[in-house]
């Protein structure tokens, strides 16, 4: 699919930041384009959000971003799903090319793309990514019912991948990577069936078409863990590769930085959600989404005047 | 396991439902045999004819050797195929319980409506596929990124009368799951030729058909 198409605002990311930073912008009367892109959103991956005001009762992630999405087609706001891959955002317009060689331009761009999952760059992780390494308990754990598996992880991640797991499968080794992100009790503690590889190192996922085993280095001494599937449950980080090159600067993190109007470091860009590393709340994502397209907006009507910032 | 609906989903399909447009029929294919989910599979087709006037159910408590369930090409079960506007080869094999129960809802509206909201460059390629496609989604129920593939085998099934779109619950049927070596779904298997993971973007997903069928 080649093509070119012109916008006075594209938002990148259809997560809760995305939507609404779009559906404030069309509210506005500003052409709108969002380009959600094809992961789903973390907030698909919550069961109950019980903390988002006006709800009283508790709706899913998936109920609350289908309500969103709802609410920026209403406003006006246009949405396609493609992945971003390059993007020119010092010039103007601002360009943006998609997975399919379509070029998208903007007068203006709010990043919303969220977070995403860090490879442990394992050796086979990536050959073996969907053959029995999976980053998703919820969605691959029931095909390891009553198996024994691995997970290796660091931080809350870790803790809730274990306590998914736990109700699905038959033994976990847990391996802490980095060590002690959290402490040895609170994994222990979430099940008989967790058994806790204290100060080990993953090496190598075996397996030539699907995951056989986990040799991992515990305190120097290689060993073989006989395990069908390894799930990693890292800290996500932004999901920033994107901006490389751009202009965009970010914290040793890679979060995107932003000041108190959610500009970035390049004129006519802005950003929210958690690709900005602020709040990682649904509720301050749309809160800065608002901030971001408000802002936005304002840019763009003044570039139509001809004012500069 | 007790079908119930909790109220912001009954809202949702309520919501969905007011789109409705031709009847739909939802041919239920159950049997007594060693069937984990039949029961609730009807039951589930049950609830969701509550909602409208415009469904009904057509059910078959019968073998897969049964006159009927070769007409619909049924070889397991339970099984759920929704004909609208036309018969179309939307297909449910396995409960369509969790997320996938948005998926059923979703595929009413579409065979109901006789048409689906997709890209129009994709349009044009799934309309133009003039050989038998068979697209298997094999899925769990929790995993949420599932009724992306879900959805767009179906969308595709109701463009062109030549596809067949199967949502396949992977944990029901081990045998399949075995055979096509799913370990991380959504996976996709088109033809028994050309196989991918993931929730992919509709183009994508009509190139791989392209592909299949050389």
């Amino acid at each position: 699919m080649f093509g070119f198409e012109k916008h006075q605002l594209i938002v990148v990311g259809g997560g809760p930041a995305g939507l609404t930073a779009g559906m404030y912008a069309a509210s506005m009367k500003i052409d709108t384009l969002i380009i959600e892109g094809t992961s789903k959103p973390r907030l698909a991956l919550a069961e109950v959000i019980n903390n988002y005001p006006g709800f009283v009762e508790p709706i899913s992630g998936v109920q609350l971003l289908s309500r969103m999405r709802e609410q920026a087609l209403k406003m006006g706001a246009k949405i396609v799903k493609s992945d971003v891959i390059s993007t020119q955002l010092s010039s103007h317009p601002k360009m943006l090319t998609t997975r399919e060689n379509k070029i998208y331009s903007a007068d203006a761009v709010v990043i919303a793309t969220g977070l995403q999952q860090q490879s442990l760059r394992i050796k086979n992780e990536q050959k073996l990514t969907g053959r029995g390494v999976s980053y998703c308990a919820v969605c691959d754990g029931p095909l390891f019912a009553g198996k024994t598996v691995a997970l290796i992880g660091s931080g809350e991640a870790l803790i809730e991948e274990a306590e998914r797991l736990s109700g699905i499968v038959g033994k976990i080794y847990v391996i802490q990577v980095p060590p002690e992100t959290v402490e040895n009790k609170r994994i222990t503690g979430i099940s008989e069936k967790i058994e806790l590889v204290e100060k080990a190192r993953p090496i190598e996922i075996l397996g030539e078409e699907y995951v056989t085993g986990l040799k991992i280095s515990v305190s120097g001494r290689e060993e073989l863990l006989d395990v069908s599937a390894v799930f990693i449950a890292t800290e996500k980080i932004p999901t920033a590769k994107l901006l490389e090159n751009s202009g965009v600067r970010t914290d040793p993190r890679g979060c995107i930085i932003v000041d108190k109007d959610q500009k970035t470091s390049v004129e006519g860009v802005y950003a929210a959600g958690d690709c900005t590393c602020r709040g990682l709340q649904v509720v301050t994502a749309a809160g800065d989404a608002a901030v971001a397209a408000i802002n936005a907006s304002v840019y763009i009507r003044r570039k139509l005047k001809g004012v500069s910032r | 396991m007790v079908v119930e609906l909790p109220p912001d989903v009954r809202r949702y399909i309520k919501d969905k439902f007011s789109k409705l447009v031709n009847p739909v029929t939802l041919h239920v294919f159950t049997t007594k045999n060693h069937c984990l989910y039949c029961n609730e599979t009807l039951e589930i087709a049950k609830i969701i004819a509550e909602f409208s006037h415009l469904i009904k159910i057509e059910e078959c408590e019968c073998t897969t050797d049964s006159q009927t369930a070769k007409r619909f090409n049924i070889d397991k079960h339970p099984a759920i195929v929704v004909h609208g506007k036309e018969e179309y080869g939307i297909r449910f094999f396995g409960i369509p319980s969790g997320y996938e129960l948005g998926s059923l809802v979703e595929a009413i509206v579409d065979a109901s409506r006789g048409d689906t909201e997709i890209p129009p460059d994709v349009k044009e390629i799934v309309k133009s596929i003039g050989k038998k496609v068979h697209i298997q989604v094999f899925v769990t129920p929790t995993c949420p990124y599932c009724p992306i593939a879900v959805r767009t085998a179906h969308k595709f099934a109701i463009l062109n009368r030549n596809i067949l779109g199967d949502m396949i619950e992977a944990i029901e049927f081990p045998d399949l799951s075995q055979k096509y070596m799913v370990m991380a779904v959504p996976k996709i298997v088109i033809n028994d030729k050309v196989m991918f993971e993931g929730a992919v973007p509709e183009m994508f997903f009509a190139q791989k058909i392209l592909e299949a069928i050389e």
